[in-house]
């Protein structure tokens, strides 16, 4: 006969281990502190799915603009600034936890705008966009993560496709959910890193890029 | 503009086309043997002056083609090639055409985009084009027995210009820099040939000025969204010259001939160029 004692231990182990996986995978934790903050949706960056929330992205609540500056004077007094008009795409958003888990974008580079029929001709041709070649531009975060001690701000990471080229970029972003999903962030990117590579000797190789998405509820 | 960029402009893409067509013109009319130099000059000097160009501008004009009209330099070496053999002796027009029909369809195959969004479609746009590439030439290959002098030269050159120009002011820089080449090697084979161009030299040419002339109007009529295929009326602009091909100013050499012929030519650039900008 087997000694309850000399059994004890491998117990152990199995309740261990039956409370270390809930069923689905995730961790189930109870009785911990990270388990109370999941159940409350807080503190955690992408706990509790079911607080999870997805926003549409359409260009009634999103915005991407571009600033473009010439070579000839620093600071350039007239720089260009478009938008682009045409654009889909999703955030995913944890309400109860007020934060940024993923997000996505993709543009139709044709729909840029300056408000300057020429200048539109211009950044859509070949030396710039190519938006024939190059139809559309993308952006996916690979990671959010968020500033400590800033409450709000957020550092996203992630692959921005542009004409031929797909970089990792980074950006300060700060979001808020007092009206609705807000996302405010700005980028600078080199465009020849792109294959935008024309005309480097008028156009600076820096743009600025903001992103800002504005929910309405 | 930067200087350095103005430098590049003019060295490169005006003068280097320029000179090269001008001394390959007169090198061809010196070496070969008359018959031969007829044929070949003019299509010869075009064609090194336009590769001489192309091989001036920068990283985004490669030799091995990422885009559609990278492949003008191949073909105007293709044009100079064929445009010389289809007026070889004992070729008769029929058999002259059908040598530019290959030359068209190869060109608007290699010249028509493949880009998503073409509109329309590739499936119509290669026989348009090609059918456009070879009226052009078949239609001014008729011209140098009855415009004589500097002026069908000289109207190819100006009709090159106005592309670029053209192109430069609707779509692209860069490629108003590539048509720009073709215009200035016309030029220098102008200036070259001066009042000496015989009939035969102007219609060795003819077919290279139909496909890369044409040519480039064509990538760039395409390179806006909205394409601007009003363009495509400029290098066949030289066509007005056909109305005054009979009747009592055929090969006349007057002053009142070439005012007329001139005014002729003017108009029809004008028609085009109100066509692209209404």
């Amino acid at each position: 006969m087997i000694p309850l004692r000399s059994l004890l231990p491998v117990l152990l182990c199995l309740w261990f281990a039956g409370c270390s996986k809930a069923p689905g995978g995730a961790p189930s934790g109870s009785g911990t502190a990270e388990a109370a903050a999941n159940e409350n949706g807080a503190g955690v960056n992408g706990a509790g799915a079911e607080e999870s929330r997805t926003i549409l992205l359409t260009p009634e609540n999103a915005k991407i603009r571009f600033v473009g500056k010439h070579m000839k004077e620093d600071p350039d007094p007239n720089p260009r600034t478009g938008a682009f008009r045409k654009l889909s795409g999703k955030a995913e958003v944890d309400e109860a936890a007020k934060s940024l888990e993923a997000v996505s974008v993709e543009f139709q580079t044709d729909s840029l705008s300056t408000g300057i029929d020429k200048l539109d001709t211009h950044l859509k041709n070949e030396d710039f966009f190519d938006v024939r070649q190059y139809p559309t531009a993308k952006f996916e975060s690979t990671r959010i993560t968020p500033v400590e001690g800033k409450e709000g701000e957020y550092h996203v990471v992630g692959n921005l496709t542009l004409l031929k080229g797909t970089k990792e970029v980074s950006f300060p972003a700060t979001i808020s959910f007092e009206n609705g999903f807000a996302l405010e962030g700005e980028l600078k990117i080199d465009r020849t890193e792109y294959g935008m590579d024309r005309l480097q000797d008028s156009v600076r190789k820096e743009v600025e890029i903001t992103v800002e998405i504005a929910e309405k509820k | 503009m930067s200087a350095r960029f103005a430098f590049e402009m003019f060295a490169y893409g005006v003068l280097a086309p320029a000179l090269v067509a001008a001394v390959a013109s007169c090198l061809a009319r010196r070496v070969l043997p008359a018959a031969t130099a007829a044929r070949h000059a003019g299509a010869f000097a075009f064609s090194a002056g336009v590769c001489a160009g192309y091989a001036l501008l920068p990283e985004w004009a490669p030799w091995i083609p990422e885009r559609h009209w990278h492949w003008l330099p191949y073909l105007a070496i293709g044009a100079a090639v064929v445009g010389p053999i289809a007026l070889a002796e004992g070729v008769g027009w029929f058999e002259r055409w059908m040598l530019l029909v290959p030359l068209a369809i190869v060109a608007s195959w290699l010249l028509v985009p493949r880009w998503p969004n073409l509109d329309p479609p590739r499936t119509t746009l290669v026989p348009a084009v090609a059918g456009y590439f070879f009226l052009l030439a078949v239609l001014l290959d008729g011209l140098p027995d009855r415009v004589p002098g500097r002026m069908l030269p000289g109207a190819l050159f100006v009709s090159a210009a106005v592309v670029a120009t053209v192109i430069l002011d609707q779509a692209s820089v860069s490629l108003a820099r590539a048509a720009g080449l073709s215009a200035c090697a016309l030029g220098g084979i102008a200036a070259a040939f001066g009042r000496r161009a015989t009939a035969m030299e102007l219609r060795g040419l003819v077919p290279a000025f139909a496909t890369i002339v044409g040519g480039m109007a064509f990538a760039g009529c395409i390179e806006p969204t909205e394409p601007l295929f009003a363009l495509l009326l400029i290098p066949a602009a030289p066509l007005a010259l056909w109305f005054l091909a009979w009747g009592p100013l055929r090969g006349s050499v007057t002053t009142r001939a070439t005012l007329a012929r001139g005014t002729l030519f003017v108009l029809a650039l004008i028609v085009g160029a109100a066509a692209i900008y209404a």
